[in-house]
């Protein structure tokens, strides 16, 4: 059977996405104090450009108002209508600029987002499906790093894309790269502390968010720093620290929504509902995607909080909250949309490929979207047990038993002493369902009983309800006579309760063995 | 701050002073320019030689109306000292020999009686042809060669003013000025410029001060470096840069920086200041290298030009300099790499031109 697990305790880890969409979200911008500004006079060079028409003049004018953003005069219409008409005598950079002017969207110029002005993004989101042009945009952004080795955007950038391809030594040696030449710079950091937490080296991620006096002083590092010393089991230092940038009313509240939300998830842990509940309403008040994602956690774990997608519905990225939200109502295609949005949105992130491949394979029977995501998912994460589960369990369901042998041999070659219950019983099932498909059912009734006797010794109810109703459907399509008739009470003692992914399972199984019944005495008739 | 019959400084027509120069005519502010509204411009007749030369008058008037409500003592003793200033560097530079600086001709005050401010101090400076803007075209087709010399020319000028410790601080298309039909290029407009043997204490705030149209992209955030001389050297160096940017593209370094830049990190809409913003304007640097080089269809030539606009903008002023002088005491903005440099590139594209030509 698929499998996705549910985070026990869920921390406010910074998200690592690439630097244009981390623009985009304004997670960049540092509330500090200002300093003074020079002035900008366009007056002069529009006097040089009245008694000398030039394309020099025209230039030189241009560059005035582009650096000052004065768009607005007559002589600026003159100069770029000059260099238009002129067009043998400029370069392509003045044409571009000029005939945005001349078109009156000079603000274009300065406000285009630098995600439409480059192709890199729309690149990346295809080679998810082409590993061809995922290998292109490899290769450039290594060649760029090489050939730009001051900058550390383009090594955080190379550190992305290598663990996005799951090699973990490249990916931290362009990271640490990336720390050396801008160790204070919240984007590098906060890539670097996702990224170190991701390989499971949270020390090293303690360690450069330490050293780095920013951390001190920027509500989003010190969060960063709480949640990771939280995984540790650890009290961070700054938690001091954010509490005062807080209390002091400095940062804007979208600056301090992580804080406000690692906070209160500390407070929560400690048993102070209260004052966890006031940090997470002032986290509310300019959620991301994150915080609203750690809200809809704590709304599982406790009544105290609420979670309503209505209220968030601008948030952007707010697919993982949305998802897991979708999972409660039972609202499966949202909760597969959600998922692929936001492996989209974080692609190195294994929780979206195992909730979207579950949900998809499961309760929606869509296979095939199953098999992507899983593929996708691989990438990243090519050893993880999970999701060779899950393709497995999606290929296998479609009767792809060639498809399914190479992962079915990585999976064969697990230690399965060394594995949770979480991940064991479904690969119990799931080896069960290829003995089943492949035609031996004794084998595979063996795999699944042990399957749930796992699950119950481990006291994983729901888990042994669903690999109990999995296995019913198997024997059913078996006809296993004695077995199905031995397994349908313990079918209709499963109570879902609340649990919608149970209670469909169920309904399938009861509805499945309705026709199975139809059947036999259509069969006996004849 | 236009000049009116009240004022001197703008009746000089028809004079002659220092018992030499014929006060021709007025001239608009581009011809020749030096930069300078602060002054009035005329054509000179030398009566020795009958060659023109180009006259700037201190005009007192457009610092009134500039600076209403100053008191008027310290207006005029302020723009006398910077008066003062400027022929003094200007004197060294006629000193020294700089050929690559418009050269100080003759200097004096007429006194016009009548007038509510008599004293008309003045400079006289060779005359140009005009400055490169009404010249340059930005086209691929252009006569690169042509380019590179005056660039050339600049980078000298630039080691002449170093070497007499003079930093120019205010290069720009209008404070190039060329002669000889485009043979030759010259800096001018010393008035910006900090010469501690001449005012020690010119710029104490060192804040920049230039033409704010093509500041070194560190001063928009509020950025100093603290050491003076480092400072005004590797503002020179960048302002270099920034002329190499325009020459073929029309568009300066700063400009190209924030093209590639969003909109909430440019100097306007940031409030974090330098330190937090300067991984982002290099990340936009690196961009602009990118669209600078796309602008040179000659590969040789783009490549040599980039890796000089590379290291004469690098956005970090402690960085700036030939990857070489970075490790050279002393040595991290001088211009003599880049001098040889845009010589063996001129030349060759000159020699590409007549093996073309042939």
């Amino acid at each position: 059977m698929a499998i996705s697990y549910k985070i026990e305790k869920r921390r406010v880890v910074p998200n690592w996405r690439d630097f244009k969409r981390t623009v985009n979200l304004n997670e960049l911008i540092i509330s500090g104090n200002d300093f003074p500004k020079l002035e900008f006079d366009v007056s002069k060079v529009a006097a040089d450009w009245n008694s000398n028409k030039s394309i020099g003049t025209a230039a030189d004018l241009i560059n005035g108002a582009f650096i000052s953003e004065k768009f607005d005069f007559k002589e600026l219409q003159e100069a770029t209508t000059f260099i238009m008409q002129h067009s043998e005598k400029a370069s392509n950079l003045l044409l571009d600029v000029a005939g945005k002017i001349n078109g009156g969207i000079a603000e274009d110029i300065v406000t285009t987002n630098i995600s439409q002005l480059e192709v890199d993004s729309i690149d990346e989101f295809q080679a998810h499906f082409e590993s061809q042009l995922a290998y292109k945009i490899l290769r450039r952004t290594k060649n760029r790093a090489k050939s730009e080795l001051y900058n550390p955007i383009i090594w955080v950038e190379l550190a992305r894309l290598y663990a996005f391809f799951g090699v973990k030594e490249k990916a931290e040696k362009a990271m640490v790269v990336a720390l050396q030449l801008a160790p204070d710079n919240r984007y590098v950091l906060r890539s670097a502390t996702r990224m170190f937490i991701h390989f499971e080296q949270h020390e090293k991620a303690l360690f450069y968010l330490r050293r780095s006096p920013s951390t001190k002083v920027d509500p989003w590092l010190i969060s960063a720093h709480i949640a990771t010393s939280s995984i540790l089991s650890r009290y961070s230092p700054y938690v001091k620290n954010g509490i005062q940038i807080i209390k002091g009313g400095n940062h804007t509240d979208y600056d301090t929504t992580e804080l406000n939300s690692s906070l209160g998830t500390l407070e929560y842990q400690e048993g102070s509902i209260k004052n966890a509940k006031r940090h997470q309403q002032l986290a509310m008040k300019a959620p991301n995607d994150n915080s609203l994602a750690q809200l809809e956690w704590l709304s599982h774990q406790d009544k105290a909080f609420e979670f309503d997608t209505n209220s968030f519905k601008n948030v952007p990225n707010h697919f993982e909250a949305f998802a897991f939200n979708a999972y409660d109502s039972g609202k499966w295609k949202d909760v597969v949309d959600n998922s692929i949005n936001w492996f989209l949105d974080l692609p190195y992130s294994k929780r979206p490929i195992l909730l979207g491949s579950y949900v998809a394979s499961m309760y929606l029977k869509d296979y095939e979207k199953a098999i992507i995501l899983c593929k996708m998912g691989l990438k990243a994460n090519p050893h993880d047990t999970i999701i060779l589960n899950n393709i497995v369990y999606s290929l296998m369901s479609m009767n792809k038993l060639d498809e399914a042998q190479p992962y079915l041999d990585s999976l064969t070659r697990i230690n399965l002493s060394n594995l949770d219950p979480d991940e064991l019983v479904p690969l119990q099932a799931t080896l069960g369902l290829c003995a089943f498909r492949s035609g031996n059912v004794q084998e595979g009734e063996w795999f699944y009983e042990l399957a749930i006797a796992t699950a119950q010794s481990s006291n994983q109810k729901e888990m042994a309800e669903m690999a109990t109703l999995i296995f019913f459907r198997e024997l059913i399509n078996a006809r296993s006579h004695e077995m199905i008739e031995k397994y349908l009470q313990r079918i209709g003692s499963i109570n879902p309760g609340k649990h919608l992914d149970i209670k469909q399972l169920k309904d399938e199984a009861i509805k499945l063995y309705s026709e199975y019944k139809a059947n036999q005495k259509t069969d006996t008739k004849n | 701050m236009e000049p009116t019959d009240d004022n001197a400084a703008a009746s000089l027509e028809g004079l002659i002073l220092n018992g030499r120069w014929k006060v021709i005519k007025r001239i608009s502010p581009s011809t020749g320019s030096t930069g300078g509204h602060f002054s009035i411009r005329y054509e000179v007749l030398d009566t020795t030689t009958n060659n023109k030369a180009f006259l700037k008058a201190l005009n007192f008037k457009a610092f009134f109306a500039m600076h209403r409500g100053k008191d008027p003592v310290d207006v005029i003793a302020e723009q006398n000292s910077a008066f003062k200033y400027e022929r003094d560097v200007l004197q060294r530079c006629m000193i020294h020999n700089l050929s690559k600086i418009t050269r100080l001709l003759d200097q004096g005050t007429a006194t016009l009686e009548n007038f509510p401010i008599p004293t008309v101090p003045f400079l006289i400076l060779e005359m140009a042809d005009g400055d490169i803007r009404s010249t340059i075209d930005f086209s691929n087709t252009l006569d690169f060669a042509w380019k590179l010399r005056s660039l050339h020319n600049v980078a000298v000028a630039i080691k002449q003013l170093h070497g007499i410790g003079v930093e120019h601080q205010d290069l720009k298309p209008s404070n190039i000025l060329i002669y000889e039909n485009g043979k030759i290029s010259k800096v001018g407009d010393l008035g910006s410029s900090l010469c501690s043997a001449i005012a020690p204490l010119k710029n104490p705030s060192g804040r920049f001060q230039g033409d704010a149209d093509y500041v070194p992209i560190e001063y928009l955030y509020g950025h100093i470096e603290p050491d003076e001389i480092k400072r005004g050297r590797a503002t020179d160096m960048y302002l270099f840069g920034n002329l190499l940017s325009f020459y073929f593209t029309g568009f300066n370094m700063t400009n190209l920086i924030f093209r590639n830049i969003d909109r909430q990190f440019r100097w306007n809409n940031w409030t974090g200041g330098f330190s937090t913003v300067k991984e982002y304007l290099l990340n936009g640097y690196s961009k602009a290298l990118r669209e600078f080089r796309k602008e040179i269809p000659n590969d040789y030539l783009g490549d040599e030009l980039c890796e000089m606009l590379r290291y004469t903008c690098f956005p970090y002023p402690n960085k700036r300099g030939h990857p070489v002088a970075l490790n050279e005491n002393g040595n991290q903005y001088d211009f003599h790499r880049i001098i040889s440099r845009l010589d063996l590139l001129s030349k060759k594209i000159e020699l590409d031109l007549l093996k073309h030509g042939n």
